[in-house]
């Protein structure tokens, strides 16, 4: 635990964080796994008590815990694969962004969710780079790849 | 994006997270993977296996490569890096062969896509701490290998993400050169298969030619490279040619630094100059003899240079492009004299200033053959020593050998103008000339002259009508002018409008 810092109030900052960001997560993390509302739920919630624990090494809390989001999104992603066959929650998407995910999902993992943090969540891509935990040049790549697939699926060229 | 997208992503924002998930995020964690659905046990060895994860990527031993090519590559010339990744085979992986040796590159996001859904696996970052750089001279070529689509890289720095981004390097189709400043460098490189994505980190240092493994060319370079970091200077070039022109420079500043000094031995040469922040500065064409240079970056230009040289590079001069200044003898007489009146004389017009310059002397400038002087320098070779330096600043300077007889001609046979040194300011004619001989022509040609002042020629009688040489202007009983006949430069009292002397 960091020095003069007790738990009670760095629950009280993570509290804050959450209330924040918590639901920009969640819906990052949403799109990341094509619509995965149980993923998504469980991936925002563990990282953040992964952060309340181990708050006293953590010195930016908010781009650790997305990254830790998305790291465990993607473990349970490639766990399912790995055993493709048993049955996994149906994806039952929102009436409202059910055209957006059923195009979401043709994207990438990575893709989807610069996307959205780039567009939906409007930060800059130095900010998205740093929340995925990848670099910035990456990060384009992944926009342009994901914008020339969505012009394609719906042949949109009014950009 | 267009309109349309980002209207669709703004929809996003009315699906809401579930109730509950700021309670459930309060529980302990769980192992590092998640729980099963709706249950959560206590994870005691979370930090530790990330420690594990990370711990694996800290060591990135280099080992011999395989043989001497990568397919049709030949990696003792050339970089080749394998990508591959094998249908139904779910990691893609990236090697990286150069001179023998053989680096894996640590892989993150490693994404695919399958049936219209996908998945992701992200490990814990590089770590490059304790990593081996694999050495590769600069400007080799890089080429990609094996069954990937399209490969996209980009050159950064550090030892833990996020890196620093020092240059994208955009898709890499057939290969790129590595054409950079040396130093140690993590190449990003994201490879792209039709179901797969996965980035690749490989730690890389740029040496410079002759330095790593040979290529046979430059074996000494042709620019020394300095970074000034937290530590000081540190020098990435341990010798560099001299060029004709002088010594190149190129200072990469990562500090806070906002000059540079260079210093030849204990008591040497100073030679500086201003440094961009955060950024790279090139200095061309620096005059300072070939030897050990000792380098400083300079927090501030007004700070002292005690304890600020950390490094030093050598100066190689093998094709003998510099000449110094200094006459190679121990006695040695020096004179100075204000009666030269050229502010820029020519070479001749310096040699006419001397006596005992003998035909067989060679008169040339010091320092390099191409180095721009502000001050007009010569010096005198003679049997292959220099014996004379001699300088314009304020005035003819000489240092001569004892013996060697060469001094200063016998002042100029006018007096000076009648002000004080501080008030004499030189000047040169400008434009045309109109044609009458001696006096006629000093006054129609010259700026400032009144009709009343008195011109005075001071020099013995040469040239074709015997007006060459010296003339004074005087007015009102003083000599506020000299004019040099025919080339109307000279010296004038401040104020007194002589060519344009105001």
């Amino acid at each position: 635990m960091m020095p003069g810092v007790t738990r009670d109030e760095r629950v009280h900052d993570f509290e804050r964080l959450f209330r924040e960001d918590g639901p920009g997560l969640w819906r990052t993390i949403y799109a990341f796994t094509g619509g995965r509302r149980d993923l998504a739920e469980e991936a925002v919630a563990e990282a953040f008590a992964r952060a309340i624990a181990h708050a006293g090494g953590i010195r930016d809390p908010l781009p650790w815990i997305y990254r830790t989001a998305f790291r465990l999104a993607a473990d349970e992603l490639r766990r399912e694969r790995r055993s493709r066959g048993q049955a996994t929650e149906e994806v039952v998407d929102a009436p409202e962004v059910g055209d957006l995910m059923k195009a979401l999902r043709q994207l990438s993992p990575n893709q989807r969710a610069a996307v959205v943090l780039r567009y939906e969540a409007d930060l800059p891509i130095d900010e998205v780079a740093h929340r995925m935990g990848t670099a910035t040049p990456t990060v384009r790549v992944h926009l342009h790849r994901a914008r020339k697939r969505l012009r394609e699926l719906l042949k949109d060229d009014d950009e | 994006m267009s309109d349309r997208w980002k209207d669709e992503l703004k929809k996003l924002r009315g699906v809401e997270p579930p109730d509950g998930l700021w309670d459930r995020a309060q529980q302990p964690p769980s192992a590092d993977r998640l729980p099963p659905r709706r249950e959560r046990i206590v994870a005691g060895v979370v930090a530790m296996s990330v420690f594990v994860a990370a711990g694996a990527f800290a060591f990135q031993a280099l080992r011999p490569g395989g043989g001497s090519t990568v397919g049709t590559v030949d990696t003792k010339t050339t970089v080749a890096v394998e990508f591959f990744a094998i249908a139904n085979e779910e990691t893609p992986r990236a090697r990286m062969t150069f001179g023998g040796k053989s680096v894996k590159g640590v892989g993150t996001s490693f994404c695919w896509s399958f049936e219209g859904g996908g998945g992701c696996a992200d490990t814990t970052g590089p770590d490059f701490r304790d990593a081996q750089y694999l050495q590769i001279p600069r400007g080799t070529r890089l080429v990609i290998t094996g069954n990937v689509e399209e490969v996209v890289g980009s050159l950064q720095r550090g030892t833990l993400m996020p890196f620093e981004i020092v240059k994208g390097l955009g898709v890499i189709d057939r290969g790129i050169d590595l054409d950079f400043v040396p130093d140690r460098y993590v190449l990003e490189l994201s490879g792209e298969w039709p179901d797969v994505s996965r980035t690749f980190y490989f730690p890389i240092e740029i040496v410079e030619n002759g330095a790593g493994p040979s290529t046979g060319v430059h074996p000494i370079p042709d620019v020394a490279q300095v970074v000034c970091d937290v530590d000081g200077a540190r020098v990435l070039t341990p010798v560099v040619a001299a060029q004709s022109d002088g010594v190149h420079l190129l200072i990469d500043n990562r500090s806070g630094a906002t000059s540079y000094e260079l210093l030849t031995g204990e008591h040497g040469t100073g030679v500086g100059g201003p440094l961009k922040r955060n950024g790279e500065t090139q200095s061309g064409g620096i005059s300072i003899e070939p030897g050990e240079v000792k380098v400083a970056c300079l927090p501030a230009t007004s700070d002292t240079y005690l304890g600020q040289f950390t490094a030093s590079f050598k100066i190689e001069d093998t094709n003998g492009l510099w000449t110094p200044s200094e006459p190679a003898c121990d006695g040695r007489t020096s004179e100075f004299s204000t009666g030269l009146v050229y502010s820029v004389p020519t070479k001749d017009q310096i040699l006419g200033s001397l006596d005992g310059v003998l035909e067989s002397d060679e008169v040339v400038k010091p320092g390099y053959p191409e180095t721009e002087w502000k001050v007009i320098n010569l010096v005198v070779r003679r049997d292959g020593a220099i014996v004379a330096h001699v300088w314009v600043a304020g005035g003819l300077h000489l240092d001569a050998c004892e013996g060697s007889g060469i001094v200063i001609a016998p002042a100029a046979d006018a007096p000076p103008p009648d002000c004080a040194t501080a008030d004499q300011i030189a000047f040169e004619h400008t434009g045309g000339v109109d044609e009458p001989a001696g006096e006629a022509f000093i006054r129609v040609n010259t700026i400032g002259i009144l009709p009343s002042d008195v011109l005075t020629h001071t020099s013995p009688a040469s040239g074709p009508t015997g007006d060459d040489g010296l003339w004074t202007v005087a007015r009102d009983g003083s000599v506020i002018a000299w004019v040099d006949y025919p080339d109307l430069n000279g010296v004038a009292c401040t104020g007194s409008g002589v060519g344009g002397v105001a």
